[in-house]
């Protein structure tokens, strides 16, 4: 029988280091998908997925199960990642980037990435490069409530906790943000012809 | 004219616990309502499109594990670590070493994790052009979970710690030195063959007519004492039991191929046949011998020859066959743990050689540590540990001097006084 979260984590606290990588392999897999679509890239993704785990980390005595893991995940993933957009933000101004377009870089990233990764079958990469492209549409704040609503399936309740808002403002969000992401008519024909 | 009241039905649409009646109105609106309709089938699409995600496996990381390990691995885990590279020597020394002064450092959005030593990128470098060296990442799976090939630890005024698990470690368990089922060290060879062979066949000599109570008048008397002394067992149930673990040990030591070992085993099973054929022909002999008392006693003693001089020809075949399968079984061993310990020797060699030209990395560790190496699973097994690790203690002093050229890698090697744990 696998260990519960809680207990990995009480594992990890008395300093089982197998206890912290069972928990760590657990999640990372989701934290690095959900990065993959706030960030566009994998080599983001990958920079939030550490920087969340070390996040855990370093806050893993706070955690005394008072919300479920995955939820405190979650929103250490959530602040992470509007932490890290706003430095890849400012990198992209110091260093003169002008970005026409496209909300926190995630459409340039989008552009800027060949169409192939080796990594993945084609398959996967079309319908993943769809849904990037769609959320590309939208800011990150927005994005990120898509990301929590759909992917992770939390409550409007627990996104609006975490990003500071109510509950009509969390929906109003996924709302203009779906709203954002539905194809416009032209679009919807060429499916339509293909 | 567009319907007002798509954007304020369709937001409440999605509340998480939207009241029945509430649904069942605005599905209703939807129903009358083209606009309305309309717009939900595009939200709808939207929300399909996102959904056809396909998870990305997770590129090979860290998961932060030498970090844990630095800063929160307990005392019983320390000393559970520090016990497979210091045996003997310094334990006591070690308790101090394990407090360590951690830092972050956020540079740019990049992430540097400093283990309060100022050369942990080095580590990070030299330990990644070690592992190529050493040809360990060709063939790890990148997405497998046990695939961390090199371990490192650095402990303050100590040095560092490599724990590097080789494919050859993968390997091992076939490959190593059969110590067990050793012909060499087994009771295979040694005096008292029944003794084996007591759970693997069962005594036959003894279910034989009872031969030990021949009635002294009984004409065929000496003929009964010399059937009776005729061997039908242990030897050459002695001999065909250790073909068969000669056998066994030449497949496992890839002395032959499984159609070869099928061959063999038949071989083995025409003897053991054979053997119990003769064994009935005496039983009945002996039986005719005790009833018929009025047979020839030539005719008979010649029949008697014939049994015995049958079974002395089956069992000189049995044990030729076991002789030679031992000989083949032990030649091929000794070739396995030839291979095991040169493939052993080469891994050191390239071990050594990159220690010599990798070490510019790690020219700041300071002279009088140590960069010590465990080389897991690939220890000399004993009798009571059939897998030990192999560890290499190499001084600062001694890398520094190879990669100037004053000691040959070789020589490295050899102060590094190899032992296995
Ligand atoms: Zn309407």
């Amino acid at each position: 029988m696998s260990k519960s979260d809680e207990q990995l984590v009480a594992g990890a606290l008395a300093g089982s280091a197998r206890a912290w990588r069972q928990l760590v392999e657990r999640h990372e897999s989701r934290i690095y998908n959900l990065g993959y679509r706030l960030m566009g890239n994998s080599e983001d993704a990958m920079d939030l997925t550490q920087e969340v785990f070390l996040g855990v980390f370093r806050s893993l005595q706070r955690f005394r199960g008072e919300a479920n893991f995955r939820t405190w995940l979650f929103r250490i993933a959530h602040n992470k990642a509007v932490d890290l957009n706003r430095k890849k933000k400012l990198l992209s101004l110091t260093g003169g980037l002008d970005e026409n377009g496209g909300y926190d870089g995630l459409e340039s990233s989008l552009r800027a990435r060949p169409a192939t990764e080796p990594d993945h079958d084609l398959a996967a990469l079309q319908s993943n490069r769809q849904a990037l492209e769609l959320l590309s549409r939208v800011p990150l704040e927005q994005r990120l409530v898509v990301e929590l609503k759909i992917y992770q399936s939390l409550t409007f309740e627990e996104i609006a906790q975490m990003q500071e808002i109510s509950v009509n403002t969390a929906k109003t969000r996924f709302y203009a943000a779906l709203k954002k992401m539905r194809f416009a008519p032209e679009e919807e024909h060429a499916l339509l012809e293909n | 004219m567009p319907c007002s009241r798509t954007e304020h039905l369709l937001r409440e649409y999605l509340a998480d616990d939207l009241l029945s009646v509430m649904r069942a109105e605005i599905e209703q609106h939807v129903a009358d309502c083209p606009d309305c309709a309309a717009e939900l089938r595009h939200l709808h699409g939207a929300a399909h499109s996102l959904g056809q995600w396909r998870e990305l496996p997770t590129p090979r990381w860290d998961r932060h594990l030498a970090l844990f390990r630095v800063e929160r691995a307990d005392a019983s885990q320390g000393w559970r670590f520090l016990w497979q590279w210091l045996p003997v020597a310094a334990c006591t020394l070690m308790l101090g070493l394990l407090l360590i002064n951690t830092s972050v450092l956020y540079r740019a959005g990049t992430l540097e994790i400093s283990f309060g030593n100022p050369f942990d990128r080095d580590i990070e470098d030299f330990t990644g052009g070690l592992a190529e060296a050493l040809g360990l990442e060709t063939a790890a799976d990148p997405f497998d979970p046990t695939a961390e090939r090199i371990h490192s630890s650095y402990l303050a005024d100590r040095g560092l710690v490599l724990e590097v698990r080789s494919n050859l470690a993968a390997a091992s368990s076939r490959l190593r030195p059969a110590m067990v089922d050793s012909p060499g060290n087994g009771s295979l060879h040694d005096g008292n063959p029944t003794a084996i062979l007591a759970p693997a066949i069962p005594q036959q000599s003894s279910t034989e007519p009872g031969l030990t109570d021949i009635d002294a008048r009984h004409p065929h008397r000496d003929l009964l004492l010399r059937a009776s002394q005729i061997d039908t067992a242990e030897l050459v149930n002695s001999a065909i039991v250790q073909a068969g673990e000669h056998a066994r040990i030449l497949r496992d030591a890839d002395g032959i191929g499984s159609e070869d070992f099928a061959r063999l085993r038949e071989q083995i099973e025409a003897l053991r046949q054979q053997k119990l054929a003769v064994s009935d022909r005496l039983g009945e002999f002996i039986e005719g011998l005790r009833r018929d008392t009025a047979a020839g006693s030539e005719s008979v003693a010649a029949s008697l020859d014939e049994l015995a001089g049958e079974m002395n020809q089956l069992r000189s075949r049995a044990q030729d066959f076991a002789a030679e399968l031992r000989q083949r079984s032990e030649s091929a061993q000794a070739s396995r743990t030839e291979r095991w310990r040169n493939d052993i020797a080469n891994l050191e060699q390239r071990l050594a050689s990159a220690l010599c030209s990798h070490d510019a990395s790690l020219r700041q560790l300071p002279e009088q540590e140590t960069i010590t190496v465990i080389l897991t699973g690939l220890g000399e097994p004993t009798p009571a540990r059939p897998v030990t690790d192999l560890i290499h203690i190499y001084a600062q002093s001694d890398i520094l001097q190879c990669a100037n050229g004053v000691i040959d890698p070789a020589t490295l090697t050899e102060r590094s006084n190899p032992y296995s744990y």
